[in-house]
């Protein structure tokens, strides 16, 4: 008898993640789909099987607890699921001051970014490793490559994600596990980024990319085994320059790409307030 | 009873507001210009002259009314200035739900549109279902910012439900929002129509008396803080055609191949960008055209006794209308 395996991509809900489900389901991929609770996960787990025919699983819990992870791995275990691809993708962004942050955000961003994919990663590697060959996509970030100003803590966690794919990709190759990093630059992520990407220069607006622009590159890659996955031409190209230029035309670069970005455009500050009410 | 219309100068407002005063109500309907052709024009209809975009004009039009049907917004999908969306549809629905709150009225309606749902896949769509691609252009991007403050403030207690119509046909005044009813009216004439040739793609066409119909039963019987899609029935651009060329003898409609039409997309969009004249289309428009956008009015059958009119008694009927009122 085949085995049936699942796929399990955290923050499944909105964004790269529902871009990632949706692109994993016309693959014919089965689905464990992971996010927060009242996110719309059910809804979308209720189109996917209406729409495609996999099996969805749904878990919601808040991964930036680590107890959540524990929980969401003995559920898998328990219904005996086996994982061939585990999708990191959970995690919090921010464009803002180091003054500005709240000590929270970090904790919560560090907990989520950089420990819950530790964690689930480490619970999960056995089962993967019985359904070789199996992979595992991080999404981890081009600001792990550029030193931007206002993501000292977000670009930190993602070369934490960045170190952490290229060196377990060494170690468990031989196991028939491959590892990749995807280094997305933009995304229309969710509705007060979209709105946040709208207020760019011409060059960082250029580079924007939609989330299902990004996740069928990103699984061609990991399928093909590719440790880093660049999506989109043009982030690309900076990866390009990157290597060419040197360090003070790339400061000059970065500062402006991310000078105009107003985080408290009017829009977003609607939304805000809507997501804390 | 009295009632307060913004957008009652555009396509599905204009025959709102003949309706609500047709019923007896006493309408107020905002309008930027009295004198425009498209005012609706009955005795229960009030005209109060001001915008959306001034809260004082608002204020003296809504004193007195016990519900609000917000329909006006900014419905061109293509704008210089792409702030104008954000301008008019987010900033106009926040004067016009604040005052709405401030005046103690009992109930809102908000036309919203099918655009925030974004394309189906296999299955017609319902309202809980997710988006499946990001939000293409401003406009639907802009409606959906106003469904999130419609549902703010029925949170914070003001009676608010939202309306999503698909692409709504019928007889009425002849604007950019009834684009079948323009081609019907090219056809009668026997003008030359050029039609996409998008074959097996779905759409979902809603008959403008249903739409009425829709916004007065949403308005008695919807829930706060819901949303109901008000469509038709869902036919693919040949099916259409075909319908078009039975209802309509010798109407001389052309199908232009997706990639030509894409062509001429690109070309107005440049030809745009060097004499700034507006684009008739632009290849973002045109990609909006090329996939499936078939909706389900299931919850409004079930929960507001919504009605389908039949996309072929709809057309019929309207053909006949036009016939009738232009004597062609």
């Amino acid at each position: 008898m085949s085995k049936t395996y699942y796929t399990l991509i955290t923050g499944a809900s909105e964004g790269l993640g529902k871009a990632f489900a949706l692109e994993c389901a016309k693959r014919n991929m089965n689905l464990v789909l992971v996010a927060l609770p009242h996110s719309g996960l059910h809804e979308l787990a209720d189109f996917i099987q209406r729409n495609f025919s996999v099996s969805v699983h749904v878990f919601e819990k808040d991964l930036s607890d680590p107890v959540s992870c524990h929980e969401l791995f003995s559920k898998v275990q328990k219904q005996q699921l086996h994982l061939q691809v585990l999708i990191n993708n959970a995690g919090i962004g921010s464009t803002i001051s180091f003054g500005e942050g709240s000590i929270e955000l970090y904790e919560k961003q560090i907990k989520l970014n950089v420990l819950a994919t530790t964690i689930i990663t480490r619970l999960f590697l056995d089962n993967l490793e019985h359904n070789t060959p199996s992979y595992i996509l991080n999404v981890g970030s081009m600001a792990s490559f550029f030193f931007l100003p206002k993501k000292q803590v977000y670009g930190g966690t993602k070369s934490y994600i960045h170190f952490f794919s290229k060196s377990l990709r060494k170690e468990v190759k031989r196991d028939g596990i491959h590892v990749s990093v995807l280094c997305p630059g933009g995304i229309n992520t969710n509705l007060a980024v979209t709105l946040l990407n709208k207020t760019g220069t011409w060059l960082s607006k250029l580079s924007i990319m939609d989330p299902e622009e990004v996740a069928p590159i990103a699984i061609n890659g990991l399928l093909k085994g590719k440790a880093v996955i660049v999506p989109g031409m043009l982030n690309n190209f900076f990866m390009l320059l990157d290597k060419l230029l040197p360090e003070y035309i790339k400061t000059m670069i970065t500062n402006y790409g991310m000078k105009k970005m107003k985080p408290d455009d009017q829009y977003s500050r609607l939304l805000r307030k809507r997501v804390a009410a | 009873m009295k009632i307060f219309i913004t957008g009652a100068t555009g396509y599905i407002g204009h025959s709102l507001s003949i309706k609500l005063a047709e019923l007896g109500n006493t309408v107020h309907a905002l309008v930027r210009n009295p004198q425009s052709a498209y005012i609706p024009q009955h005795p229960n209809i009030h005209l109060f002259t001001g915008d959306i975009g001034d809260r004082s004009s608002i204020a003296r039009a809504i004193k007195g009314c016990e519900q609000v049907f917000h329909v006006a917004g900014f419905t061109k999908l293509w704008a210089r200035d792409k702030k104008l969306f954000y301008e008019i549809n987010v900033n106009g629905t926040k004067n016009v739900l604040d005052e709405a709150y401030e005046n103690g009225v009992k109930k809102l309606v908000y036309t919203s549109s099918c655009a925030v749902f974004g394309p189906s896949y296999k299955d017609p769509l319902c309202e809980k279902d997710p988006r499946i691609i990001s939000f293409g252009n401003d406009y639907d991007l802009s409606k959906y910012i106003c469904e999130c403050l419609v549902k703010e403030y029925a949170h914070r207690g003001l009676f608010a439900i939202i309306v999503n119509p698909s692409k709504v046909y019928g007889p009425g005044i002849i604007t950019h929002s009834n684009p079948i009813t323009q081609i019907i009216m090219r056809c009668l004439k026997k003008q030359f129509v050029f039609l996409p040739d998008y074959k097996d793609v779905l759409a979902n066409y809603a008959f403008i008396d249903d739409v009425v119909s829709g916004h007065l039963s949403a308005m008695q019987r919807g829930t706060s803080g819901e949303r109901y899609i008000l469509g038709g029935e869902n036919f693919s651009y040949n099916a259409v055609f075909s319908i078009l060329k039975e209802e309509i003898e010798d109407a001389k409609l052309v199908k232009i191949s997706s990639a030509l039409m894409k062509g001429i997309g690109w070309i107005e969009l440049i030809k745009n960008k060097l004499t700034g004249i507006e684009p008739a289309f632009t290849p973002s428009i045109i990609g909006r055209f090329t996939k499936n956008a078939a909706f389900s009015s299931k919850k409004a059958i079930n929960q507001l006794d919504y009605c389908i009119t039949p996309f072929r008694v709809g057309i019929h009927h309207t053909i006949t209308n036009l016939k009738k009122i232009n004597h062609v």
